[in-house]
């Protein structure tokens, strides 16, 4: 017994020695920026990806041919300049894009980057044989792919395509056969982008060098790591204790909690989500109809009246956005005269009454010809969510609307028609989540798809993409010039005409512009870093984001 | 003896077939593994992930998904496009011929992500096991031969104050302490995650704050147990007649008492072990250790059906085998049981 006090008592303090013997000096022989992703990236092939963490790790390693700045600008990367009409670079008709690359360009190994890589890119992004899950949409309206000369290539499309922004995709290095399971998508080797991935220690961290051969110089941080951080509270105290230099996505709700970090501050940049309650308008029960009370556009209305959407921003989300109207919300879309719907509980009250909601047995919520006024309200078990949901209820129960909370996992609420998804199959009368609006061009997704006469979810039609069951061919109309229009000045009447209809029909109630938020380490970074807005490349900057200390 | 192990192995086969069934089963309601796509704003468009549904197989009856899982789909066509336009061939060979499936997150053999795993959950699990039985041992004997001392209501109190506590409290108060407080206090702070720089030296340091947890959490329960089974022991007429034979007391409690309370400890500790294998969700999300508890859950959030299917069938496999060795060991802790 004696010895086996003996050793326990050795063990604990050499491991105790040990521990402050070993503690990490914080020696770094290359500037180096610690990054906390909270997930890991999927593949480093960008085709095969649509998790924002995979595309924020392609980004490190991959050019475009341009990227979108925090301003929305377009700037040239492997391209000499972004092709315009007026520069000649597309087409009168906007059928045709002729693309001159950089003289010199080189790839991380050193051999040439020229036109012929990206004439490869296409044409590997035309064949069906690989299965990409991105670029779907250029491949369909590419019609032919045609080298000019080593730094020149030409698209055709077969429609007019008036958005460059569309086609900065990144060029493939090479491949043979089907690159759907290359080891390149995993175990990438070669790079155009600002830096190079030299290691990846699977489910923990991404090593990442300086690439001297990059299109626009080498970036002053010699190394980028990303470590994986499954857990919020823990990513967190890494960067309170200064372990963590930079952390992207962080979530509304902690906004005000990452405030109060000593040494830490806050970017935020919009990113095209705007937060809304959907609202099931179908009257088919199959499967599922919404409330027959959402049929009525006054209770719609009624619903955005009842709702303190300002107070919920001030108090959940430490006032950093505002309450909008508009599906084009902080874009340059958005239509400056729609004005904001303000709180009113009185006008929520008069809109209800005249559409003969009362209650009339004393209950406490409102009822029509023996149906209660009670609102199946759903959203996704993110926490912030139901912080918010819990609110907007009590706002609802305010005026006589009682609604029954449920939240799900992201794989229920958004599954699809075949796994019974809750969105898909309208298991809901009010689903809270993002929908995404266009930044660059006005064809917005939430319109031409999500709220498309012809999208909807049926036996026939599994894959339809309208929720909700609003239809206005009249906006149908609108969208279509959005996507087609080759006038700016057209386009930007249609988005507004758009706005219109969605503000006076409400079929999804907009809460407010969802902000992309990056914590830094203030004692670290010399100046506040310049962060690419969501559609674009966070990194567009990372050449100038200089580290101290 | 070896008649019994063939037994046992012949018996396991039946049970692995339902179990599988029923877990796969249960998988597959978990979700849609494309849902994730749902809100992501590179999001493919809709016949995009269609096709990629029709190929993955989510579009057909469970038990057809269930038998190529187990028997591969490479001697059947896949129509991808939903109207018998294009018919590829499967390239699935099915569990039964070594094929646990392609990760839907990241389009690798499911072994291989479980292969780049298992070592680092290992790392962890093995040391922290190997010290909560050495104390659990060390204390419960101690508390067990001087039951109601001071020092024993002492130790019961510490182990029901660490019991009653949640992993993910200690998990984070041990980083608030240890890792933010200290730097703020100017001392060595302990690094945040992971696994280091690769040396072992590093690899030490950040063993522990999650060792340290897992031990706290787990060792109660072990102290109790080995406490509770020697003291049953110590009462025996045995243990007298030990006592009356002159033996010293050391000789008496490690000889004679601790070896025969051990049996209901290797039932525990066998029943334990195959978990090791499945890591410490928790506390692998908290301290970002890369193991295989974080590979299940992330798995899971994915609704990636291969790779939780691999993690599970790997563990109930281990279940089986740790079963039938714990019954070899019974032999030699107590001659008198035969097979």
């Amino acid at each position: 017994m004696s010895n086996l006090r003996k050793f326990l008592g050795i063990a604990v303090v050499l491991a105790m020695a040990l521990g402050l013997a070993l503690t990490p000096v914080t020696a770094q022989d290359v500037p180096t920026l610690t990054v906390g992703f909270a997930q890991e990236p999927d593949t480093m092939n960008g085709f095969y990806s649509s998790m924002a963490f995979a595309q924020w790790a392609n980004d490190l390693v991959q050019a475009s041919l341009w990227d979108v700045t925090d301003t929305l600008e377009m700037v040239p990367v492997l391209a000499a300049e972004v092709p315009t009409v007026e520069n000649g670079g597309i087409s009168e008709d906007y059928m045709s894009y002729t693309i001159r690359l950089k003289d010199g360009l080189m790839w991380s190994d050193g051999t040439p980057l020229t036109a012929e890589d990206l004439v490869f890119t296409f044409t590997v992004l035309e064949d069906p044989a690989n299965n990409f899950l991105q670029g779907t949409a250029i491949a369909d309206a590419v019609e032919t792919i045609e080298l000019i000369d080593p730094l020149t290539f030409r698209l055709t499309f077969n429609s007019p395509k008036p958005f460059p922004e569309d086609i900065a995709g990144s060029p493939v290095y090479e491949a043979e056969g089907s690159i759907e399971f290359a080891p390149e998508n995993q175990d990438p080797t070669v790079f155009s982008g600002p830096y190079v991935l030299t290691e990846w220690r699977r489910g923990e961290q991404m090593t990442f060098e300086a690439n001297p051969n990059y299109a626009l110089g080498q970036p002053s941080i010699g190394r980028i790591v990303l470590r994986f951080f499954p857990d919020t509270d823990s990513q967190y105290a890494a960067l309170e204790a200064g372990q963590l230099d930079f952390v992207p996505n962080v979530s509304e709700g902690d906004k005000p909690r990452i405030g109060a970090m000593e040494n830490v501050s806050m970017v935020t940049v919009f990113g095209g989500y705007i937060e809304s309650l959907w609202l099931n308008v179908r009257t088919e029960d199959i499967p599922r109809a919404g409330h027959p009370a959402l049929q009525d556009v006054n209770v719609r209305q009624a619903i955005r009246y009842a709702i303190d959407r300002q107070e919920i921003v001030n108090t959940l989300l430490a006032g950093t956005t505002s309450p909008t109207d508009s599906i084009y919300s902080s874009s340059p879309f958005e239509n400056p005269d729609l004005g904001v719907t303000e709180y009113n509980p009185d006008e929520a009250n008069r809109l209800l009454d005249e559409a003969g909601w009362v209650d009339s047995n004393g209950d406490g919520t409102r009822d029509r010809d023996g149906v209660e006024l009670v609102l199946r309200y759903s959203t996704t078990n993110a926490g912030w969510r139901v912080n918010i949901q819990q609110v907007v209820a009590q706002y609802l129960n305010a005026v006589g609307i009682g609604t029954v909370l449920e939240a799900y996992p992201a794989s229920e609420f958004f599954g699809s028609w075949a796994n019974s998804g809750i969105n898909a199959v309208g298991e809901y009368d009010i689903a809270q989540y993002a929908n995404n609006t266009a930044l660059t061009n006005p064809a917005n997704v939430t319109v031409y798809e999500a709220l498309n006469c012809d999208q909807f979810p049926t036996e026939a039609n599994q894959g339809g993409q309208n929720f909700t069951g609003f239809c206005s061919p009249e906006m149908d109309a609108a969208a279509q010039v959005t996507l087609t229009s080759l006038d700016p000045a057209e386009r930007l009447e249609a988005a507004f005409t758009i706005q219109t209809i969605m503000r006076d029909n409400a079929p999804l109630i907009n809460l407010f512009p969802r902000g992309d938020n990056y914590a830094y380490r203030s004692d670290r970074f010399a100046s506040e870093p310049r962060i690419g807005s969501g559609v674009g490349n966070q990194w567009f900057d990372i050449l100038n984001w200089q580290l101290v200390g | 003896m070896t008649t019994y192990i063939i037994r046992r192995l012949l018996q396991a086969i039946p049970l692995l077939f339902i179990i599988s069934f029923v877990l796969f089963a249960l998988t597959n309601s978990l979700g849609d593994p494309l849902a994730v796509f749902a809100e992501s704003r590179q999001r493919p468009t809709a016949e995009a992930r269609e096709e990629m549904r029709r190929r993955l197989g989510l579009d057909r009856p469970l038990l057809e998904q269930y038998v190529v899982w187990l028997i591969g789909n490479d001697w059947m066509l896949v129509d991808v496009q939903g109207d018998g336009t294009v018919m590829e061939p499967g390239t699935r060979q099915g569990v039964l011929r070594g094929d646990l499936g392609i990760s839907f997150v990241t389009r690798r053999p499911a072994w291989t992500r479980i292969e780049e795993r298992l070592p680092n959950t290992l790392t962890l699990m093995i040391p922290a096991y190997t010290i909560t039985l050495i104390l659990a041992v060390g204390i419960g004997v101690y508390s067990s031969v001087r039951q109601y001392t001071f020092v024993d209501n002492l130790i019961t109190g510490a182990s029901f104050f660490f019991y009653s506590m949640p992993i993910f409290f200690i998990a984070l108060m041990t980083i608030y302490i240890f890792g933010v407080q200290f730097t703020r206090w100017g001392l060595p702070a302990l690094p945040i995650g992971g696994t280091g720089d690769g040396s072992i030296g590093d690899l030490i340091v950040h063993m522990f704050m999650p060792i340290f947890c897992l031990v706290a959490i787990q060792l109660a329960a072990y102290v109790r147990f080995v406490r509770s089974s020697m003291l049953e022991v110590l009462g025996q007429d045995y243990i007298r007649t030990a006592h009356a034979k002159g033996l010293s007391e050391g000789r008496v409690v490690s000889r004679h008492a601790l070896k025969n309370a051990s049996l209901p400890l290797v039932t525990l500790v066998g029943l334990d072990l195959p978990f090791l294998l499945a890591g410490a969700v928790v506390t692998e999300s908290i301290f970002a250790w890369p193991g295989m508890g974080r590979l299940f859950i992330e798995s899971f959030e994915r609704a990636d059906i291969p790779v939780m299917m691999a993690i599970l069938m790997l563990l109930c496999v281990m279940v089986v085998v740790f079963q039938i060795l714990t019954d070899i060991v019974y032999t030699w802790f107590d001659p008198r049981i035969r097979y």
